[in-house]
């Protein structure tokens, strides 16, 4: 008993306890969670296979079905063995990952620095990670985005002068590739790796790692975009999902993408992130700076959120012409119904003023000019990859697990951002900060239970 | 003013110059034709099985064309429908921007036991693409779904559109 006491209080005294009881908490819960959607048809599909049976699985979706043929690679050998065993690694992942970014983020306070990480963490509606079935969604979104932030270990070390041994390239090389088999996590890493190696070669400092990492991700994209499954599943799925498929046109994909997505950003349906990081960068900005326009452009963001999100009924309500209450149809948020009316034509300004304010209020707050630049560019990929599925016709199917990898490219940002903050804040403003984010967390995980269906 | 001041407000001029491009093309790539083709009588549909109506057509700065249309006893995979406005007197028509709009009333009502709630379309056309002075045009329906394609003519004409107000 001694013994067992004395085992939980050093566990207790560790620095990461709140990070180890995160990690076994998401696995416990991951072992409670029913087996559902997809996850119904693939486990019986993938259970009993010889490495053969799962390899003919890979090639037909190569040929036939999807780019992500390693993702789905190893989403097919992890639903086909013990279903405890992704649930562990998924637990262990987290951990990880966490651990990593806790190095990166250096709070003073580390005990503090890992509860601020996971509140944040959870901010991301865990929910989007059962649409198609836990296992499926969790191999499929969340272990690409972990693993491929993970894949960025060597490229820390370099940046801060520590070796990097032989091994850490070796694994961080299999992550990365694995990571930009998700097409979204591939292009994102893409433009935070290419970012890194433009940065480093206009000041002079590049080295082998940065550009290594950079071809890696290029070439998994490059994969990705001529893989010719991709075009024949299109095929399949608009003609399932979206018989009117040849109707819409380039551009009436590009708004429906465009609106879908920066509707769900700024009004923060679903999600309260974006909302959190244009609250922060607001402070942030409003701290550091007296001017009037850097005060106004850090201030847009939230203000839009306020008035059509927050009180967008209000809004509406009052002022019924404004550009709030447009539905988002088939052809995006001007269509051929409301084609003579101001009010769609002003919520595309809308939506791309707020966007445009919102990552200016990066390069504002950043001081190193390059790196500003940089971070609007990775904000802008982010944003990006999800108005791109405008163009699949999965738009509407694939529900909002598509927003997951913008998601937590925000939620990397948030935390960035919290750090640049709290320099600025009295101890008093940040005691609140920290507890609105705890709450934050709290009701987003309780809005995921209520929703869990049994 | 220092440097980084003078690159949030170019940045801000080139954001607000973006922000007001993309309506302005979504603008004209709605309200104007997609193309021109010409009417060929061969495709009109005789038959009595393609059901079809026009709604009331908005005529305040454009014209905005809503209705439905559906072949009956046959539920297409691959959906097109298209208004044409085809000139009086000629056989020259404008192909205009169309989009399929979902229609219970129209899929309830419908008695052969098939899904036709995709059956209803709505097309624009600005004022300023057509010459209603000189010219008239009547409203033809394209139903293209899958590999049959007719041609609907409903006998609408714009100018008496116009004139209704």
């Amino acid at each position: 008993m001694k013994k067992f006491k004395s085992f939980f209080r050093s566990i207790y005294q560790r620095e990461d306890f709140p990070l180890i009881i995160f990690s076994v908490v998401c696995f416990l819960f991951y072992l409670c969670l029913p087996v559902s959607y997809d996850d119904r048809v693939q486990i019986p599909k993938c259970t009993g296979l010889s490495l053969k049976g799962y390899w003919d699985l890979m090639v037909f979706d190569y040929f036939k079905w999807s780019s992500r043929v390693v993702v789905n690679g190893v989403m097919y050998f992890m639903l086909g063995h013990n279903g405890v065993l992704w649930k562990f690694l998924t637990a262990a992942i987290l951990f990880f990952l966490m651990k990593f970014l806790s190095r990166i983020m250096d709070f003073p306070d580390r005990r503090k620095g890992y509860l601020i990480i996971i509140a944040m963490f959870l901010l991301v509606p865990w929910e989007y990670l059962g649409g198609a079935g836990w296992g499926a969604c969790t191999i499929t979104y969340l272990w690409p985005i972990a693993l491929g932030t993970l894949s960025f270990t060597t490229v820390y070390k370099a940046m801060n002068g520590l070796p990097v041994k032989w091994w850490e390239y070796m694994l961080c090389t299999v992550i990365l590739l694995f990571s930009t088999n998700q097409e979204q996590m591939g292009a994102v890493l893409l433009a935070a790796n290419g970012i890194i190696f433009l940065y480093f070669l206009f000041t002079h400092r590049l080295k082998f790692v940065y550009f290594w990492n950079s071809l890696i991700a290029a070439s998994g994209t490059l994969f990705n975009l001529t893989v010719p499954g991709n075009a024949l599943r299109s095929e399949v799925e608009a003609a399932a999902r979206f018989p009117d498929w040849d109707m819409v046109s380039m551009l009436d994909k590009l708004d429906l993408g465009y609106s879908l997505s920066m509707d769900k950003l700024l009004t923060g349906k679903g999600c309260v992130l974006f909302p959190l990081l244009a609250l922060l960068l607001m402070i942030g900005v409003w701290m550091k700076y007296k001017d009037r326009l850097y005060r106004g452009i850090s201030a847009v963001p939230f203000a839009y959120f306020v008035l059509f999100g927050l009180l967008g009924n209000v809004t509406v309500n009052i002022f019924d012409h404004f550009p709030a209450g447009n539905t988002i149809d088939k052809f995006g948020v001007v269509n051929t119904q409301n084609a003579f009316h101001m009010s769609g034509y002003m919520q595309l300004i809308l939506y791309s003023v707020a966007g445009a304010c919102f990552l200016l209020s990066f390069y504002v707050l950043i001081k190193d000019t390059l790196a500003g630049i940089g971070m609007m560019l990775l904000m802008l990929a982010a944003i990006a990859v999800r108005i791109v599925i405008g163009f699949s016709p999965t738009v509407y199917a694939s529900g909002d697990r598509t927003y997951l990898v913008t998601y937590y490219v925000l939620f990397f940002a948030a935390l960035l951002i919290y750090k640049k903050v709290i320099i600025h804040l009295p101890d008093k403003w940040l005691f609140y900060l920290d507890r609105t984010l705890y709450i934050l967390a709290g009701f987003t995980m309780l809005n995921f239970v209520c929703g869990i269906m049994l | 003013m220092d440097k980084r001041k003078k690159t949030v407000i170019l940045f801000s001029v080139l954001a607000l110059v973006a922000a007001l491009i993309f309506p302005l093309i979504r603008y004209k790539s709605i309200t104007s034709p997609i193309q021109e083709t010409s009417y060929d009588p061969a495709l009109e549909c005789k038959s009595s099985a393609l059901l079809w109506n026009l709604d009331s057509i908005d005529n305040s700065t454009g014209f905005i064309i809503p209705g439905w249309i559906y072949l009956q006893g046959y539920e297409p995979k691959k959906i097109r429908y298209s208004v044409w406005l085809k000139e009086k007197g000629s056989s020259r028509c404008l192909i205009l921007t169309t989009e399929t709009m979902e229609r219970e009333d129209v899929a309830k009502s419908a008695t052969d036991g098939l899904n036709h709630t995709l059956s209803g379309f709505c097309a624009a056309v600005s004022l300023r693409n057509l010459d209603l002075d000189t010219r008239d045009y009547e409203i033809i329906i394209q139903y293209a779904c899958d590999d049959r394609n007719y041609l609907v003519p409903t006998g609408i004409f714009l100018r008496d559109q116009l004139l209704k107000g």
